[in-house]
């Protein structure tokens, strides 16, 4: 038993944390029970459009077209969104009797736990076991919910892009003991993944990185090897690109597109949490920042170390280019990205105070200090972060009547339906119904525009909204054009003229009257306006509407 | 003096399968305990700890034999390499119109863990100083 402690305490260690880990990361949300269908978070858009879509490649089996209620009704919209965020989770679960969404949660935390792994991993080979696991603990238990984004709820692209950058940087650090054309066509392909998972942000900074890196390192002494692998790498990341590069390059992204995203500097959004360090870990990550300094300037540092220590700070200066004025909220979620490898901070501070004891204690206090740390670590920071995040996870959208009133639509309503959502629900948590959604994404100022409308008393002639969602769309010439498949290889332009208006127009905003409706979904009690709610359901049951279902909170119209 | 080598990868390959047996262990433990003590149905947690270690732990873990890493690495490292391998080559495919189906899934698992098994054994009994340890 001594012997095999001694082996494999540090894995025994580290497996204990990944469970406590992911019961802090994921129970809050899930309450423990994997076998229920509905979405565990359900907070920002994020939470809605990625396992939508993920489900839609799910339930189709195929990830090449979106499902129709993604793309205004069209069938054949080319998926442009970068692919292997969603092709995780929606193979994975075919494996398991796991409901989707609760799959795509298992694969979203399983990620997020990961990249601390391969920390650990990267730690443990090119520092010490020892600053590995309380890095480890630190990175999986972090001690201040504040200044990390180990929580689901938005940047999952960043996130995973980034799972994949450290795993490149430990085969980077790899080559350098061991040159291999194997590591070398790993890397191209984590290159790839991080591009198909992410477009260029992630992929860009870490090939920069590595790039850079094999430059420096290598210049002098092996310029043809050097050569050799970094073609590799290249050659692997680009024909594993070059399919979705070429997606891109077709379609136009609803969001900014890459200039506006590297040269625009806008600023941090105010939802960004903003990072902020306890005062005890602000001074074991400063000792520890100064000792990786002073090993620098004294030359005390490996190669490999060398090359953890420059991704470290090249990660931190991508993370505050902002303040120059470059890509400033995609190049600040590299802060919470990045946080599993910025743990190597305080770990190295722990262990740089822990040295100065260690000459006057015998060295079987060696392992009792490391669980002595992880415990602490643990023992402080489980309770407040548990409870932070329980507190985030009963208020998420995803209520009992609203997940019913759902259910009820995708489940009795035929499937090319369109369903109008008037009600306060924030963002399109509509669009998990699976119904072409007359709201578009990030519409709030639609559903207000409307509801204000009917809280002043007057029945819109036509509401405000978009038909479908942020599918990936051009514009031309005041036409909507959408990317469509037609053969295996061949696409096309299809121009869109949304169901239920003639009026075509670059921006994708719909004027449609009551009539242009299958359904009207409606809250018309536990909101700020149900006097308007039931102005609107008085004045549409007039116009022949009839109720097709109700709850206590909601009642579905069905148009006539 | 073949014979020798056969017998050494034999033993080798034992030492290999060590760590995936611990991994599969450690998963089948977690799995069950996680039906006893959570809402969640054993058959859930079992074929979750199933499809983790068909999907991110064996594939992976098969390429990665071809580098010195060791067990602990191998077993973790596992993980990114699945994630980057498989999910590529199932989107590839179902660009070739194979669907996304559970056989595939499986297929595919099971084809990137056979093919590299294959060279790695063909790799150690025609050149046994390469390509590791």
């Amino acid at each position: 038993m001594g012997e095999f402690w001694d082996t494999h305490k540090h894995v025994i260690i580290l497996v204990a944390l990944l469970v406590v880990a992911f019961v802090i990361l994921h129970f809050p949300f899930s309450k423990g029970n994997l076998d229920k269908d509905t979405l565990p978070v359900s907070i920002t858009y994020d939470n809605y459009y990625h396992p939508v879509v993920s489900k839609g490649v799910f339930d189709r089996e195929q990830q090449q077209t979106y499902a129709p209620y993604r793309a205004m009704g069209v069938t054949n919209a080319v998926i442009a969104d970068p692919p292997l965020h969603f092709t995780i989770p929606a193979t994975f679960t075919k494996l398991t009797t796991l409901p989707f969404y609760q799959g795509h949660f298992f694969i979203s935390v399983l990620i997020l736990l990961w990249t601390s792994v391969i920390a650990f991993v990267l730690f443990r080979r090119v520092f010490s076991p020892t600053i590995a696991i309380i890095a480890a603990a630190f990175a999986l238990v972090p001690p201040g919910v504040a200044w990390l984004f180990q929580l689901y709820i938005g940047f999952t692209n960043s996130i995973e892009a980034f799972f994949f950058a450290l795993f490149i940087l430990f085969l980077l650090v790899y080559t350098l003991e061991h040159p291999s054309i194997l590591a070398a066509a790993l890397m191209g392909a984590g290159f790839a993944a991080q591009f198909l998972t992410h477009g260029p942000i992630e992929a860009g900074y870490t090939f920069l990185f590595v790039t850079i890196t094999m430059g420096v390192l290598w210049k002098k002494r092996h310029a043809a090897w050097l050569l050799g692998h970094w073609l590799v790498i290249f050659g692997t990341a680009a024909v594993l690109s070059f399919y979705q590069y070429v997606l891109l390059r077709m379609a136009r992204i609803t969001g900014e597109g890459i200039r506006e995203t590297l040269f625009g500097g806008k600023p941090i959004p105010e939802y960004f949490p903003q990072p902020g360090l306890g005062w005890l870990i602000t001074i074991l990550v400063l000792i520890g920042a100064v000792v990786l300094v002073l090993r620098v300037v004294s030359k005390k540092m490996s190669k490999q170390q060398l090359v953890v220590a420059s991704f470290l700070a090249f990660m931190l200066a991508v993370a505050f280019s902002y303040v120059l004025g470059v890509d400033g909220s995609r190049s600040f979620r590299q802060l919470y990205s990045a946080y599993p490898l910025l743990a190597l901070l305080p770990a190295i501070g722990v262990v740089a105070l822990w040295n100065q004891v260690k000459r006057r204690v015998s060295d079987r206090f060696v392992p009792l200090f490391e669980i002595a740390v992880v415990a602490l670590i643990v023992g402080f920071s489980i309770s407040p972060i548990f409870a932070g995040l329980a507190s985030i996870g009963a208020n998420g959208q995803a209520t009992p009547e609203r997940w019913q009133t759902l259910s009820w639509v995708r489940e009795h309503t035929p499937p090319d339906a369109r369903v109008f959502y008037l009600f306060g629900f924030e963002h399109e948590f509509g669009m998990l119904a699976e119904r072409t959604p007359f709201k578009g994404d990030l519409g709030l100022g639609y559903t207000q525009r409307n509801i204000l409308e009917l809280c002043n008393g007057r029945f819109p002639q036509n509401f405000s909204g978009q038909w479908g969602s942020a599918i990936t769309v051009r514009a031309d010439e005041g036409r909507m054009l959408v990317p469509t498949k037609e053969g295996l290889f061949r696409t096309s332009w299809h121009v869109i003229t949304r169901p239920g208006t003639d009026i075509i127009i670059p921006k994708p905003e719909d004027q449609v009257a009551l009539s242009g409706f299958d359904y009207v979904v409606v809250q018309h009690a536990g909101t700020q306006a149900d006097s308007c709610m039931a102005f609107f359901l008085k004045e549409a049951l007039a116009q022949n509407a009839t109720v097709a279902w109700k709850n206590n909170q909601f009642t579905i119209l069905e148009v006539a | 003096m073949e014979e020798q080598s056969i017998h050494d990868l034999g033993g080798r390959m034992k030492e290999h399968l060590k760590p995936l047996a611990w991994t599969a262990g450690i998963l089948a433990v977690l799995a069950l305990v996680g039906g006893l003590v959570t809402p969640t149905s054993m058959i859930t947690m079992l074929t979750v700890a199933l499809a983790v270690f068909l999907y991110f732990i064996l594939p992976g873990y098969s390429v990665l034999l071809f580098l010195k890493l060791d067990a602990v690495e191998r077993i973790l490292l596992s993980v990114p390499t699945s994630a980057i391998l498989v999910p590529i080559v199932l989107y590839f495919a179902n660009v070739f119109g194979l669907p996304l189906s559970r056989t595939v899934v499986i297929m595919v698992c099971a084809g990137i863990t056979a093919l590299a098994l294959v060279l790695f054994v063909r790799a150690k009994t025609t050149a046994p100083h390469s390509p590791q340890e």
